[in-house]
């Protein structure tokens, strides 16, 4: 019997007595190819010791998609959504060929009610990116992101086949393709793992190379247990929090904007008095589920980093809504705000851009995720860089 | 525009927001973008969610 917070120690009913209500699911994650064409070394499905996807089968049948696009437009008319976002994700969602990335685009536009707006992404590491492939994602309105790790070198360390061959060159003729005017609407952007032994400048400059709409920086997955890469849970060291304040000068002290950073305008839209649009920082609701390809949910995949298991729900969308899903301790937890946070993070001044980071790096083997971030000073580090910058544009701004 | 309430980490008292506003209405620099978007959301609030890091 563990004690870990909040499976073992989230009273969900007394929540629902005081009044708690649930945020319906607008993300959903669907898993449409369980297995992947690289073996990227800091991935959170295959490298972190969880092997249940080795059980599951590697596409999506038929079924299973018929399944989860009636539940999603179920939870969709339920709740009255005017938008939901669909990611096609996996493994590496190209695998599953063009005629089954067209058969759920197609299925979510019957089964959706006409005022629930459809935004329907793929999530590829882009080798696969063909002229046939795009073709299928323009007619079908599906958007790409891409992952991409900044330089040929870097992104070759770390994104690579199962032989050990780099994948750079297949994914920026992918990335070339879909720069093209013909599909250049379709491209949503690129997200990019930090390595922190990489120049941030480089790393940064060679993804404006391909001219991304939009850039995320993600911090490698690690917690209190197992730690990330350069970041030991004894020191007050930042370098993924100076690396990432490089990269800010950079990216924020230009005349005209190159791309947006999703990390970096979601800190200031929390500066501002807004709210994030993204799990990594601020205290919004986490709203995403995920479905695996045999309809088990998963409340969100990268929790895998944790620990085997930490994502699993028991429930699946054969036999589950979902609504059943919702009151899940674990998808609740990720709902509560600042409810959710450790004490000394509901003490700190600031709480409420930070949010805690990200729900998978706060972990500890024992008492579960009611902890700071494993990054907590690298967090503190760019947070208040951001902050001293903003402060004085703003105040000249003003004048 | 009229008050709006920003409860963000800086201390916005002091600060005509109204100028600050339209000092960005034109620019394209990154701040001025973040400014506009702020600006979007006050004129038409809407409830936000955050989304899966993994997709962008």
């Amino acid at each position: 019997m563990t004690n870990e917070w909040p499976v073992d120690t989230l009273d969900v009913g007394a929540l629902r007595e005081n009044g708690w209500r649930a945020v319906p699911f607008q993300q959903f994650i669907l898993k449409l190819h369980g297995r992947c064409n690289l073996a990227c070394d800091y991935c959170y499905m295959y490298q972190t010791g969880d092997r249940s996807w080795l059980a599951r089968p590697k596409v999506m049948p038929t079924e299973v998609i018929r399944q989860t696009c009636q539940r999603i437009a179920e939870h969709a008319r339920d709740h009255g959504l005017g938008h939901v976002e669909v990611a096609l994700h996996g493994g590496e969602p190209l695998l599953s060929g063009p005629k089954v990335l067209a058969d759920v685009a197609t299925e979510l536009r019957r089964m959706l009610p006409p005022t629930t707006m459809l935004d329907l992404v793929v999530q590829t590491n882009g080798v696969l990116l063909s002229e046939r492939i795009l073709e299928v994602l323009l007619a079908h309105r599906i958007r790409v992101g891409v992952s991409a790790d900044g330089t040929r070198e870097t992104h070759d360390r770390h994104r690579r086949y199962a032989n050990g061959r780099g994948s750079q060159a297949q994914t920026e003729r992918g990335l070339r393709l879909l720069g093209d005017p013909r599909y250049r609407e379709l491209f949503a952007g690129l997200l990019c793992v930090i390595d922190v032994d990489e120049d941030p400048v480089s790393t940064y400059e060679s993804l404006l190379e391909f001219g991304p709409p939009r850039v995320d920086f993600l911090m490698p997955h690690g917690n209190w247990s197992a730690p990330p890469p350069r970041r030991s849970p004894d020191e007050q060291a930042s370098p993924y929090g100076h690396w990432l304040t490089t990269v800010f000068d950079r990216w924020y002290g230009v005349t005209n904007q190159e791309t947006e950073v999703r990390l970096f305008t979601e800190i200031i839209n929390l500066m501002l008095g807004g709210e994030s649009r993204t799990e990594t920082v601020g205290l919004s609701p986490v709203a995403l589920i995920t479905v695996n390809t045999d309809g088990s949910l998963e409340q969100v995949d990268s929790l895998r980093s944790a620990y085997q298991g930490a994502a699993t729900t028991g429930m699946n969308v054969s036999t589950n809504s979902f609504d059943d899903a919702l009151v899940h301790p674990s998808v609740v937890a990720r709902q509560l705000g600042l409810a959710a946070l450790a004490e000394s993070c509901q003490r700190c001044d600031i709480r409420d851009i930070c949010g805690g980071g990200h729900y998978a790096h706060r972990y500890r083997r024992g008492s579960g995720f009611r902890n700071p971030s494993i990054y907590c000073p690298d967090l503190t580090t760019l947070i208040t860089h951001i902050r001293d910058r903003l402060r004085a544009d703003l105040s000249s701004l003003a004048v | 525009m009229g008050e709006t309430p920003m409860a963000g980490l800086i201390d916005f008292e002091d600060l005509p927001r109204s100028e600050m506003f339209d000092v960005a209405a034109d620019g394209d620099f990154p701040l001025a973008h973040s400014l506009r978007r702020r600006k979007r959301e006050l004129d038409r609030p809407e409830p936000v969610i955050a989304g899966h890091d993994s997709v962008i």
